[in-house]
């Protein structure tokens, strides 16, 4: 038991150092202005609940909606939902949702996804490195990355009323050849 | 006399610079009980409800009602030099408001209206209010603008159709510090005209203008290892009327296992008497034609509020709370010099539970 | 009138005699003393002055970081408190929350 705790955790550190690298070494490589619409989606490696280590480089060729997440993020709670559906709808189409959650305690992301479980991929970084590298503005962030690992489009915040315009974008960049 | 409220329909409620994720319900119930030297005096029981509702996206509409039903020996009559007194007396008072609240990527502006009624005294509110932030959300500032409109006529024929008009406006800026902390500094200017005598006592004489300048300063301190946030609160206040107060007030939120959190809180007041605040029940100094009073609302005094509160969180969106607050008011508290003398000390003990669901 | 709530104190019984002028309203010595202290206190908040970044700000979020939390509990105070005391107001806009979108 304790062992299998101290290896998990060590996972997790591993994980969260391998971030760390990955993100500094895209910081000195890339512009100033961060992951805007245009600039190449930072890379990342983080691991799963099952410990899975899930790449964006893994899913070059597929289009990735990379959704920064916190258990104390209300609109997040809205948004949940609405991913789980695209996923549903695209997924067959090459459509990926790989929700980041950026908690500092796994056990608020798991109180969070009891009460709003996510039918798509999720991965963690307490870390905080990916966000950092995706410049993220507010939460949640959303980032549309095309199959060439180009960023398309930057969403802050998540409101009811943008669900069908961000829809309209996915369907656009699934479609795209 | 007082109107409903302080900054009338700029209450807080949505948050600073998000639109609330979900709405809320609240129904909450006060009893407030008060003495001084034997006697129970006045007992007010006061239920109030408050719904608060995101729509459309980007719009947020919120509003309050508030009854207060009172019973006891009127203190109107017991401040009258005639010494009449004991009478017994019921009144109540209803106050409702209503706030709509667009937000912009950068910033929100917000109307309200508020309006209070008693048999003696009507008041109607308008408020404005724009909060704007910087794109990382860790500062925003916060410009709020009230008109109040008070119609007095007191049952005793002494104030018939008399009026009152008040302007308010708030600058205040909100800056997150640190992960764990975040502090809020407001400055408030009120500038009133009209009647602010107390008509119920004899001979009472007020300026019919006052202006009020407030610094509030409020800092919570989140402890993470400890599940516990201080809250500290920090007010001067300076009024025309002569008076300068101070107000200082410290709350620990502990938290505890189950979704319980328990607050113990510490205020202390002081204020310095008004200009023409006369102790009864011989006024020396009272020159007829000059302004008096001999309200104790506006003698010299300290005062101690400690209180504690319980609330409990549950996971679905319901959350319910418990607060006791016992306040006494004693002349020799005053911070700063002698309070008024004659004052005998006062009490009230005041319990207020509430419960509010998210949906 | 008012609620009960402004409720105002009894004269005291007579027979006290002494003098009672005016008093002064403005003298709160304290309060440069006060206002010293609250300075160093943000001279210190400025040392450890370190603003979240989005993603840090789980902390901020909890209600008990809200300046406003019940905004009905807060009436009830504010309304008490203008009852007995010649002070009031001062707060008036929220503040703090997630800071999400």
């Amino acid at each position: 038991m304790r062992n299998n705790l101290a290896s998990a955790m060590f996972a997790v550190s591993m994980w969260q150092r391998i971030g760390a690298v990955l993100a500094v070494a895209w910081l000195a490589a890339s512009p100033a202005w961060g992951a805007a619409p245009g600039a190449p989606a930072p890379p990342f490696a983080l691991a799963d609940d099952a410990g899975t280590t899930v790449s964006l480089a893994a899913l070059r060729g597929r289009v990735v909606y990379v959704d920064f997440w916190a258990s104390w993020c209300t609109p997040c709670r809205l948004s949940f939902p609405w991913m789980g559906e695209m996923q549903r709808k695209y997924g067959a189409q090459g459509f990926t949702v790989v929700a980041v959650n950026v908690d500092k305690r796994k056990e608020d992301a798991a109180r969070f996804l009891a009460l709003t479980p996510g039918a798509f991929t999720i991965v963690y970084d307490p870390s905080g490195a990916v966000p950092a590298a995706y410049d993220v503005k507010g939460m949640p962030t959303s980032y549309l990355v095309d199959r060439r690992g180009t960023i398309v489009s930057v969403d802050t915040g998540f409101r009811d009323d943008a669900k069908a315009g961000l829809e309209a974008r996915i369907r656009a960049v699934v479609e795209a050849r | 006399m007082a109107a409903a409220l302080a900054l009338p329909g700029v209450s807080p409620g949505a948050s600073a610079q998000s639109i609330p994720g979900e709405g809320v319900f609240s129904v909450r119930y006060l009893d407030y009980r008060d003495w001084q030297g034997g006697g129970d005096r006045m007992r007010v029981r006061s239920p109030s409800v408050f719904v608060m509702k995101p729509f459309a996206g980007r719009w947020v509409a919120e509003g309050g009602l508030v009854y207060d039903g009172m019973s006891g020996a009127s203190p109107r009559f017991h401040n009258t030099l005639s010494g009449a007194s004991g009478e017994g007396v019921k009144d109540y008072r209803t106050a409702g408001d209503a706030k709509l609240t667009r937000y912009f990527d950068r910033y929100a502006l917000g109307v309200g209206i508020a309006g209070s009624t008693e048999r003696d005294y009507l008041s109607k509110a308008a408020s404005l209010d724009l909060r704007w932030w910087t794109e990382d959300r860790n500062t925003t500032l916060a410009f709020s603008f009230a008109g109040t409109s008070d119609r007095i006529n007191s049952n005793n024929q002494i104030a018939v159709n008399e009026k009152k008009n008040t302007l308010d406006f708030l600058v205040g800026i909100t800056q997150a510090i640190s992960a764990d902390a975040i502090v809020q500094s407001n400055l408030t200017y009120s500038r009133g005209h009209g009647y602010y005598d107390d008509p119920y006592k004899s001979l009472d004489d007020r300026p019919d203008h006052r202006r009020i300048l407030a610094w509030v300063t409020r800092w919570n301190q989140a402890f993470p290892a400890q599940d516990a946030t201080l809250k500290v609160a920090f007010r001067v206040l300076r009024d025309s009327f002569g008076s300068t107060s101070v107000m200082t007030e410290a709350q620990w939120v502990q938290g505890l296992p189950h979704g319980f959190t328990v607050t113990p809180g510490l205020r202390y007041y002081t204020q310095g008497a008004a200009d023409f605040y006369r102790a009864p029940p011989f006024p020396i100094g009272f020159v007829f034609g000059e302004p008096y009073t001999a309200d104790t609302r506006l003698a010299a005094f300290g005062a101690f509020t400690p209180s504690l509160a319980i609330a409990k969180t549950l996971a679905d969106g319901w959350s319910a709370d418990l607060r006791v607050d016992f306040y006494r008011q004693k002349g020799s508290w005053r911070l700063g010099g002698d309070g008024s003398p004659d004052l005998l000390p006062f009490s009230a003990r005041w319990i207020q539970g509430g419960v509010s669901k998210s949906f | 009138m008012t609620s009960a709530r402004n409720a105002h104190r009894a004269p005291p019984a007579g027979g006290d005699t002494r003098p009672r002028g005016r008093q002064e309203g403005a003298g709160v010595p304290g309060a440069a003393r006060i206002a010293a202290l609250l300075a160093s206190a943000l001279a210190l908040a400025g040392c450890a002055y370190a603003p979240p970044k989005p993603w840090e700000k789980g902390e901020l979020a909890k209600p008990a970081m809200a300046f406003d939390g019940s905004r009905l509990e807060m009436r009830y105070q504010e309304h008490v408190y203008q009852s007995k005391e010649a002070a009031t107001g001062g707060y008036g806009v929220g503040g703090g929350g997630c800071g999400c979108n």
